[in-house]
């Protein structure tokens, strides 16, 4: 192999990355779909010839373009070759995909009849058939319901075959997915251009050898990353709300092995899969431990398939992490951040100084509308503090694109009939800590139009973002529907409301969650904390919970028991005034919280105590909290 | 100078290292150059030394126009004045929580992110009882009592300036007017959103009032200071101020709006551009300037100024009419660094002018890529840089080696390495400013200044087909004889906000006149001759449906099918297609009022000829060193044709003309590089 200077595969890595942002342009420019041209929900990168990811914009959504790194070897087991004017299709989550709206195309770039790069693009369809418009339905319980699972579909290069005739009668909104879809062709065919532009200029063999530098420079990378952290098994969990047909709740479990410069997380233990959209395939929690290691160790480095192979993932089959047909995966996002979650909390046993405390673990989607229009927000959380800083007022956090979450009120009451009565920040929501968490947001938006509904697909209503190093957890994601001044009732299960019908003036509150806090709270300087409570951050009744001290309990670990279950002493339970099925949080002060659901009460301890499983245990003395009551 | 007739223009640009001064005469048309070093903390002071440099004699200094980052500077280091905010009942946080957005690039992926603070802390964002509804109603009157009682205890404070905010102002501004009226009593420095961004959508109209009001006593008092000084010494002349439009600006409308000056820096640069291409006949330009820390590009079409109506710049967005300028981390200081994995990279870390480059022996130990250059005899050792500073040779081999020893390289071709990918990246900004929105680069020229463009335009010109390149006179300073440039002006705009239709039309056309007399009126009020007004109307223009608009320049008698096709351009140039059938939406409407100044004529400029005697300099390039001609700019008479590769070498910049090219002196003294 000719040896390829630096500067050629610097120079090759820059021509790269401009190809992929040429594509992201362009996909704003051309698409028809204002999910795309103004939420940004694609992502283009470029593979080589062996299907490794070489290429990304460093803007794009970490979970549309880490699930690419595997497609190509994944569809050659099902496609033993294929020819040189076909490219394929894909989302199938099973396979490697998102949720079905995510589609990809996957185009081969075939110069001296060798396969030499794959363009992708995956891009958000409007619709991709299915039980609703949209497709994405909280009542799911099977994802043929979701829509067409596309499991890389041989295409002419032409876009034109009878497949794609199936295809766009059996979506909704047709005229928009044809455009776009001959669309992301043409913008395919000019980055092939480029490519081959490039080959000539440099020479096949210089450009395919300066792809294997830049995946062995990136791994390099984020190696040396690793083999700072300190040798060591560490595990945590993370958790879902579910939904009233699931079990409550939801875990994902995370072991993080840690050898050198090599890093393992088995997945083993997470919840089974279920009958409802909070599955996802294998492709999602790899790209949560990428996005979180990247994201902590080495946020400036670039992604690759050199970047994964420092990273290995044991993912237990026909769980929510690694579900298999016919389980639904539409909220595929509320999944990632549990995995976030728990592979954030275990990273907090072997760095809690340099973690941050969670988001808000969800999308927040909400509807208000009637036949004649549709209101859509997702609006963000307060970020998590860490050791130096106070998280930030709701704003997308570090794992998410820059789509803008809430519309203007002035905007909202020229197209909408909704008035905004407020928008500002949601006082208290913030985590204490030594650090305090960002508050989240407060929103209420008044229905000025009879026959309007409000629909929420959300999480994290119940187990709210958990703090780190002793902060506490954020304020949960809470939605509720104000009538004469009175709160009223909208759903069986909190965070996911199915159609509640609205009357005119009722008002919607949309109260997303504060991030986790970190640090002791007690530790929380005196004037940082009359600060806040001068900008009206904290109230005075939030800072009573700074100078109150948390009841410190003896922990005690034991085999048997499940890792989201707890038991107390009767004393302390009475002490708490909880009962059996509450949710309490134990805060080790320096490393990751630990929630469990009280599953018993012994009365034969005397002392404050609580019992938890061996694997979560952390340390013998931790404070406590009660989260949720029932 | 002596005592005479002359009629002299002053053109300054106030930079973070250096503030330019060109003198431009007016009967002989002739410039010439001057530099001084900015001083950060009184920025005044470096613009009077430079007047007093050039020694310009008061009889004949007619004007003084000048370009100045005060109130950049003050917004990004958040030195600006302690201020207050009031707004509408509900909206205390919209400041601070925006569209939810982290407003500054490159953070996905990082943790530690921590969002810019907001210009007004929480405790001084008061809310007011009053509404105004979305038809313009005033549905609960302005409490003016209220108002007045806390606008009395913050006069205790030290809040210097206020700012007022309300919801759906934009419809009907009367509380905004009432408040200002109220709050004026008890401050110097009022500023209400309506009279900074007369246009819906509350986040971007508040933040730029806010901005405004925050550099407001900072911009007064620079700006009175240095009038002041400018009244005493230079009697006859009249002073102006560049804006974010590449228009000039009064004193008076910068004291009150001095938000309109904070993208000013690369903008009368880009005025210069479209200036002289007319004047040399070259249509179509790309103007590229390389700095120090950072690269401008812009794409002028047909001698149009790029424009456009949003900047995101640390957490804030600024959403006021401003040229169409891309800026990316890579310059002269730009940092060349081998990273964990063992790649390499050029910013946009960068040394900036303190300690600078290693090679200016202030203390810089990394190597960048003004490092490389020396290293590589493209600049020459011991050049005098803008007369203040001379490059180390030692100092930037030193330096190189510390990367040239990783990567297992000379410190020659590691420089070299530095040098081409820093091109690369150029070449990359050119090409997003271009070919990805619908232009085709090889249709342009490349036009080079700053002090590091013409070092590597041509480099970049060969990357992307380019086959002009143009250097103009004086290119280290042409930023401020892009000052010299510019006309008066202003824009005011209004939101209408309505499905397009022939009806809706006619009362436009009468709104357009309306704002256009406002204007006019406005110039009147400063004294400006207005008889030679110009006004261009533009449309804000989008798709029903769509949210976000193009800007349209629409005549006033236009018809509706002459907008449809013209905003069907605009769009097809930008996104590649058009979604006939779609209705059209206006959403604002906007007049920009010029009054034209006598600018340079730079045909008929002469630019002082000596018989100088070329030298040769050993420079390195694709592995081999080669000996090539050094000219002294001032030695090229129209007759001389330089073969490249060679060198022109002047006091504010570089020129480098590489192998195949050739290079002329153009009609009005630019350097003309031709691929052969």
């Amino acid at each position: 192999m000719k040896k390829i200077d630096l500067t050629t595969v610097a120079i090759i890595n820059e021509a790269l990355s401009s190809i992929v942002r040429e594509m992201r342009r362009a996909m704003v420019r051309s698409s028809y779909s204002s999910i795309i041209y103004e939420g940004y929900d694609f992502s283009c990168v470029l593979l080589n010839g062996e299907g490794q990811l070489v290429a990304e914009s460093g803007e794009d959504h970490p979970f549309h373009i880490l699930p690419i790194a595997t497609a190509i070897e994944t569809a050659k087991k099902i496609h033993s070759n294929f020819d040189k004017d076909e490219m394929l299709l894909h989302n199938d989550p099973y396979t490697g995909g998102t949720h079905l709206n995510d589609v990809a195309v996957i185009y081969p770039v075939v110069i001296n009849a060798c396969k030499t790069f794959y363009i992708v693009i995956r891009s958000h369809w409007g619709d991709i058939g299915g039980m609703s418009p949209g497709s994405l339905n909280g009542n799911v319980t099977e994802i043929t319901q979701e829509g067409l699972r596309l499991n890389f579909l041989k295409i002419p290069k032409s876009g034109k075959s009878e497949v794609m005739r199936l295809i766009f009668d059996n979506v909704r909104v047709t005229k928009e997915a044809v455009s776009d879809f001959f669309s992301v062709i043409g913008i395919i065919r000019v980055a092939e251009k480029r490519l081959k532009k490039l080959c000539k200029k440099y020479t096949l063999e210089v450009v395919r050898n300066s792809m294997h530098r830049i995946l062995d420079m990136s791994e390099r990378r984020i190696r040396n990353s690793i083999d700072k952290l300190p040798n060591g098994i560490y595990s945590h969990v993370g958790y879902l709300d579910g939904n009233g047909k699931t079990k409550h709740p939801l875990a994902v479990k995370a072991k993080i092995s840690i050898k050198d410069d090599s890093l393992n997380v088995d997945f083993s233990g997470s919840s089974s899969q279920v009958e409802a959209p909070l599955n996802v395939g294998p492709a999602i929690a790899k790209t949560s431990v990428l996005t979180i290691m990247k994201s902590f160790l080495d946020p400036k480095g670039s992604i690759t398939s050199g970047t994964l192979r420092a990273i290995e993932v044991t993912l237990p089959n026909n769980s929510i992490v690694n579900a298999s047909a016919p389980a639904p995966c539409g909220g595929f996002n509320e999944v990632r951040s549990a995995c976030d979650s728990a592979v954030m909390g275990a990273l907090g046993k072997v760095i809690p100084e340099s973690i941050t405390g969670e988001v808000r673990g969800t999308s927040n989607h909400t509807y208000i509308g009637t036949s004649d229009f549709i209101f859509y927000e997702y609006p963000s959380g307060g970020t998590g503090a860490w050791h130096g800083s106070d998280g930030n007022v709701a704003v997308r956090a570090f794992n998410e694109g820059e789509n803008v979450s809430i519309q203007s009120t002035e905007v909202i009451e020229t197209i909408f009939p909704l008035k905004v009565r407020s928008s500002g920040i949601r006082p208290d929501s913030g985590g204490i800590g030594r650090f305090r968490g960002g508050v989240g947001l407060k929103r209420e938006i008044e229905v000025l139009a009879s026959g309007a509904r409000l629909s929420v697909l959300s999480d994290r209503n119940i187990v709210p973002p958990s703090g780190v190093a002793g902060g506490g957890s954020g304020a949960p994601n809470r939605f509720s529907v104000i009538r004469n001044g009175k709160i009223l009732e909208i759903s069986d299960f909190p965070g996911k409301v199915g159609n509640f019908q609205l009357k005119k003036f009722d008002l919607v509150k949309m109260e997303s969650s504060g991030g986790g806090g970190w640090g002791c709270p007690s530790d929380r300087p005196l004037k940082a904390l009359q600060s806040d409570k001068i900008q009206g951050y904290v109230t005075d009744k939030g800072a009573m919970k700074y100078t109150i001290n948390m009841e410190t309990v003896e922990v005690e670990k034991c085999d048997t028991l499940e890792f989201s279950q707890g038991i107390l002493s009767t004393c302390l339970a009475n002490k708490l005034k909880v009962k059996e099925n509450d949710l309490i949080e134990l805060i080790a002060k320096d490393g990751p919280t630990i929630r469990v659901w009280i599953s018993g009460l012994i009365d034969k301890m005397t002392k404050e105590k609580v019992v938890i499983a061996s694997e979560l245990f952390y340390s013998n003395e931790m404070r406590i909290d009660v989260l949720h009551r029932y | 100078m002596p005592k005479s007739d002359k009629k002299i223009f002053v053109g300054i640009d106030v930079g973070g290292t250096f503030t330019d001064l060109v003198l431009y005469d007016l009967k002989n048309y002739e410039f010439c150059a001057f530099k001084v070093p900015s001083m950060p903390e009184s920025p005044e002071k470096a613009v009077l030394a430079a007047l007093n440099k050039a020694k310009v004699s008061p009889d004949n200094l007619y004007l003084i126009l000048h370009g100045t980052t005060v109130a950049t500077n003050a917004l990004l280091e958040r030195k600006g004045a302690k201020i207050a905010f009031f707004t509408t009942e509900g909206f205390r946080d919209v400041l601070e929580v925006g569209r939810t957005t982290r407003l500054v690039p490159r953070t996905l992926y990082d943790p530690f992110f921590k969002r810019p603070k907001p210009l007004v802390s929480r405790e001084y964002r008061f809310e007011c009882s009053e509404t105004i509804s979305v038809d313009g109603k005033s549905e609960k009157k302005l409490d003016e009592k209220q108002l007045e009682e806390l606008a009395i205890s913050l006069a205790k404070t030290n809040v210097e300036a206020v700012a007022v905010g309300f919801i759906n102002s934009y419809k009907n501004a009367k509380h905004e007017i009432q408040a200002k009226k109220t709050l004026s009593k008890f401050f110097d420095f009022v500023s209400i959103s309506t009279e900074v961004l007369n246009e819906i959508r509350e986040f971007e109209r508040f933040a730029a009032c806010s901005i405004n009001t925050y550099v407001m006593p900072i911009m007064s008092k620079y700006t009175e200071a240095l009038s002041i000084e400018i009244k005493r010494v230079w009697k006859k002349s009249n002073f102006y101020t560049v804006g974010s439009h590449g228009g000039l600006l009064s004193t008076d409308a910068v004291s009150r709006e001095p938000l309109r000056t904070i993208l000013s820096g690369p903008a009368a640069g880009v005025a210069a551009c479209v200036h002289l291409a007319r004047e040399i006949k070259c249509r179509n330009v790309i103007a590229f300037d390389v700095g120090g820390t950072s690269s401008d590009v812009a794409l002028i079409a047909n001698y149009g100024f790029p424009l456009k109506n949003e900047t995101i710049l640390e957490g804030m967005v600024i959403k006021t009419p401003q040229l169409d300028i891309h800026t990316i981390g890579a310059g002269g200081g730009s940092i060349a660094s081998i990273d964990a994995g063992g790649a390499l990279q050029v910013g946009p870390e960068s040394a900036g002018s303190n300690p600078g480059p290693a090679s200016y022996g202030k203390g810089g130990k990394l190597p960048t890529l003004t490092d490389a250059n020396l290293i590589l005899g493209r600049l020459g050792p011991k050049q005098e840089m803008g007369n203040s500073l001379s490059l180390d040779e030692i100092k930037a081999f030193r330096a190189m080696k510390s990367i040239a020893e990783t990567a297992n390289l000379s410190e020659m071709e590691m420089a070299e390495g530095v040098l081409k990918l820093a091109v690369a990246k150029f070449c990359t900004a050119v090409h997003e400013i271009s070919a990805t929105r619908g232009f085709d680069p090889r249709n342009f020229a490349l036009m080079s200044y700053g002090g590091a463009g013409p070092l590597h335009a041509a480099l970049v010109a060969v990357e992307l087909g380019i086959k002009k390149v143009i250097v103009p006179p004086i290119p280290g300073a042409f930023s401020a004889l892009g000052t010299l440039c510019s006309p008066l002006k202003k824009d005011l705009a209004k939101t209408v906000l309505v499905e397009l239709t022939e009806k809706r039309l006619i009362s436009v056309k009468l709104e357009l006149e309306q704002l256009a007399k406002s204007l006019t009126k406005s110039f009147e009020n400063e004294g400006q001759n207005t008889s030679k007004i110009n006004f261009e109307f533009q449309f804000d223009m989008r798709y029903v449906g769509q949210a976000h608009e193009l800007i349209v320049k629409v005549g006033i008698e236009e018809t509706m099918l002459n907008i449809k096709n013209m905003f069907e351009k605009a769009f097809k140039l930008e996104y590649g297609r058009t979604d006939q059938g779609r209705n059209l939406e206006l959403v604002n409407i906007r007049v920009v009022a010029t009054i034209p100044m006598i600018y340079p004529k730079w045909q008929k400029a002469t630019f002082e000829q000596k018989e100088g005697r070329v030298k040769y300099r050993k420079v390195f390039s694709d592995g081999r060193k080669t000996k090539v001609p050094i000219w002294s700019r001032e030695d090229i008479s129209p007759d001389i044709e330089i073969i490249g590769p060679a060198i022109v070498e002047e006091m504010s910049a570089t020129t480098v003309i590489p192998k195949d090219w050739k290079c002329v002196v153009g009609k009005a003294g630019e350097l003309i590089l031709l691929q052969i």
